[in-house]
């Protein structure tokens, strides 16, 4: 016998003869009685508690505003990677970047091949990564993005510095409300999804808080009220 | 004389804690992150008033997946192979370890990254794949701290909580070859830059699981620091390995257990960093490991779902807050308990992982006082499974011959109400006698750690005939 076997032959031994199926829809009627999925979808509680995370939050009221907000961010000279994202073609950055002398690379054009190691090391050398976030929690400040064909892994991972925009229509009330959407882009879509709840940290040290230990040291959250475009 | 440590085992647990029982700077270490740790804990768990209904919800999703657990495990791997994973199956630690080992030492690769697992310690992944000859390299910061001491982890969720930044500081200067600083952001510098060369030209990362949602075939995986979605980004080849109990069914339950975690392991709303990963790299990606192999650990796993009155312990989702709140493991630390998991419970799951006499000690290292079943957010009845445990174990040995006959002696006392009023009444005349600094009782070994109380000048009884006799 497998161990394959053996374990499931052992897990069918301990199962109860319960349906299944009820049995889960009971908890999920009980789960949706609890108060944390009946918080407000709220871009007021998501700026505090993002920033109690330690992430830096900026609100714009539209793509423009946005634009130059974040080229007012970026310093002289940056190295920055640009999702591929429709929002950011749409909003003109990679204009008012190299208007700042920043080198702009599109996450399309850098290829990751396996046996590339200078691509990664454009990564790992750039200082800012941009990306536009799929949704964000209002009661934890955190924001969700996905790998894609216009978004890799590692731009909002390597940087020193980690720049997400967020129409502020994607803001839910918690993770409750996210699950759907985390459903369809794990069947659907993406290997990977991340819930970024700020910037890197570690406290393994005397339980002091230092940042940037693994990841980017500084994330920025950057919530555009009307992100429909002029 | 050199001091040569007790080796960290379970079966040593008597030397052990006397060792840490008095080293003063361990325990200044151990006070100052379990009550930070408690602190945080306590500022965010109130943002719900219904706290007790979250656990106690949690605590039956947890038993509703195992008590049909074969479904959701045939489930999962059904949606992770189709999302591209290969699902392997592991008996034993030492399969687990062979398994893994022979995946990542494939077609000549030679460095692995690991990032935290609690499972990977249970079957000493580090060791195993260091003599299958690969260069492995604990990316955690305070898993990392502790490879170079060379050191097993200490607590759950923060293995280097024993070691105070001095102790960091002098490590790394002596292993990595920089000027000494205690300064926990220097020193954090330092390893990022050593950490980040290792992540760009590893082969294969390792990684544990927190949560496995059956409904897609999804890993979960939490984190503060980023060094899992490193080992799980940069490498060709992620393996995961976890114990069947992290299942949940979809990915309404995982946000309830998200909610929970965050707050019990570190008093943060939500970790940092959540990935879900769903099967490996997909064609139109850019980055993310071309392989992902799930390797699904039993170990004692099944015969514990098979024991009726412990089963709980496989609710666990190991977010250390029992250790947090023991009162003897903030007096001993991890190391006190000689085992991989510590605390309490440590207590309850080592006997099953290294066998009922090895960690024959470790249910009784415990006051019973019920704080850790009070603090789990799954509300496991820990206490009662550490009873559990001292009743199976007393039941098949015979003690010592002088605790046999104090207690032989203590049950016809206490049996016989003129014996045990003459019994209080010496106590009483004869006690100062063995008077103590501390104000208590000089009682062998008892009083050795402790203060065994003076008996005071009336009995109970003595004091409730006088109340009653005065007019009221």
């Amino acid at each position: 016998m497998s161990a394959r076997d053996r374990m499931f032959a052992a897990l069918r031994a301990a199962a109860t003869a319960t349906d299944r199926d009820t049995e889960r829809m009971s908890l999920h009627a009980r789960l949706d009685a609890l108060a944390f999925r009946a918080g407000a979808a709220d871009v007021a509680l998501f700026t505090t508690r993002a920033r109690e995370s330690g992430s830096t939050v900026l609100r714009c009221a539209d793509l423009s505003d946005a634009a130059r907000t974040i080229v007012a961010l970026v310093e002289e000279g940056q190295r920055c990677i640009l999702a591929d994202d429709p929002l950011c073609a749409s909003m003109g950055l990679a204009a008012g970047l190299a208007g700042k002398s920043c080198s702009v690379t599109a996450v399309r054009d850098i290829t990751l091949g396996r046996d590339n190691p200078d691509a990664r090391r454009a990564y790992a050398d750039a200082h800012v990564g941009i990306t536009v976030a799929r949704a964000g929690l209002a009661d934890s400040g955190a924001i969700i993005i996905s790998s894609s064909d216009c978004e890799s892994r590692s731009v909002s991972l390597l940087p020193a510095r980690h720049i997400a925009m967020l129409p502020a229509g994607r803001i839910v009330a918690s993770l409750r409300q996210a699950a759907p959407l985390l459903r369809h882009l794990a069947l659907d879509a993406t290997s990977a999804v991340t819930l970024v709840g700020g910037p890197s940290k570690t406290a393994d040290i005397e339980k002091v808080l230092v940042t940037g230990v693994h990841g980017p040291g500084e994330f920025v959250i950057v919530i555009i009220d009307d992100a429909e475009g002029q | 004389m050199t001091h040569r440590p007790t080796p960290i085992e379970p079966e040593n647990i008597g030397r052990l804690i006397a060792e840490r029982i008095h080293d003063p700077r361990l325990r200044g270490n151990l006070a100052r992150a379990t009550t930070t740790s408690l602190v945080k804990r306590a500022a965010v768990v109130a943002d719900y008033d219904d706290w007790e209904s979250m656990r106690a919800v949690a605590h039956d999703i947890k038993r509703h997946v195992l008590d049909h657990a074969d479904d959701y495990l045939a489930r999962f791997e059904r949606q992770a192979t189709a999302a591209g994973a290969t699902v392997h199956f592991a008996g034993d630690a030492e399969d687990a370890s062979r398994l893994i080992c022979e995946i990542a030492a494939r077609h000549g690769r030679r460095v692995a990254v690991k990032s935290k697992s609690m499972t990977g310690e249970e079957i000493d992944l580090t060791h195993a794949l260091e003599r299958a000859g690969l260069e492995t390299i604990e990316t955690d910061l305070g898993e990392y701290i502790i490879q170079l001491a060379e050191e097993p982890p200490s607590h759950i969720t923060a293995p280097a909580l024993h070691k105070s930044r001095g102790e960091i500081g002098q490590l790394f200067s002596e292993k990595l070859g920089i000027e000494y600083s205690d300064d926990p952001e220097r020193l954090t510098e330092v390893a990022r830059a050593v950490l980040r060369e290792d992540f760009l030209r590893a082969d294969v990362g390792v990684s544990g699981v927190n949560f496995a949602i059956a409904e897609s075939g999804t890993l979960c995986i939490v984190e503060n620091e980023g060094n899992a979605r490193l080992s799980t980004t940069l490498p060709r080849v992620h393996i995961a390995v976890m114990g069947f109990e992290k299942l949940l069914p979809d990915f309404e339950t995982l946000s309830l257990f998200l909610n929970l975690l965050g707050r019990s392991a570190t008093g943060q709303r939500l970790t940092c960093y959540t990935s879900l990963i769903t099967g490996p790299r997909r064609a139109d990606e850019h980055d993310g490991p071309d392989e992902l192999h799930i390797v699904i650990l039993d170990n004692g796993r099944a015969r514990l779902l098979a024991d009726a009155a412990l089963r709980e312990a496989l609710l666990c989702i190991r977010c250390g807050a029992c250790l947090n709140v023991c009162p003897v493991y903030q007096k001993i630390g991890g190391h006190g308990y000689g085992s991989i998991y510590p605390g309490p419970i440590g207590s309850v799951i080592t006997p099953i992982f290294r066998g009922e006499t090895r960690a024959a000690g470790l249910p009784f290292a415990s006051s019973l006082c019920g704080a850790c079943a009070d603090i789990c957010p799954v509300h496991i009845d820990l206490h009662h499974l550490l009873l559990t445990w001292r009743a199976r174990i007393s039941g098949k040995r015979k003690g010592k011959w002088t605790e046999r006959l104090i207690m032989w002696t203590f049950v016809r006392v206490a049996a016989r109400t003129a014996l045990f009023d003459l019994a209080g009444r010496l106590l009483r005349v004869f006690g100062p006698l063995l008077r103590s600094r501390d104000g208590g009782l000089r009682v062998p070994i008892w009083s050795d750690t402790r203060t065994f109380p003076a008996p005071p000048p009336r009995s109970f009884k003595q004091c409730w005939r006088a109340d009653q006799e005065r007019p009221s």
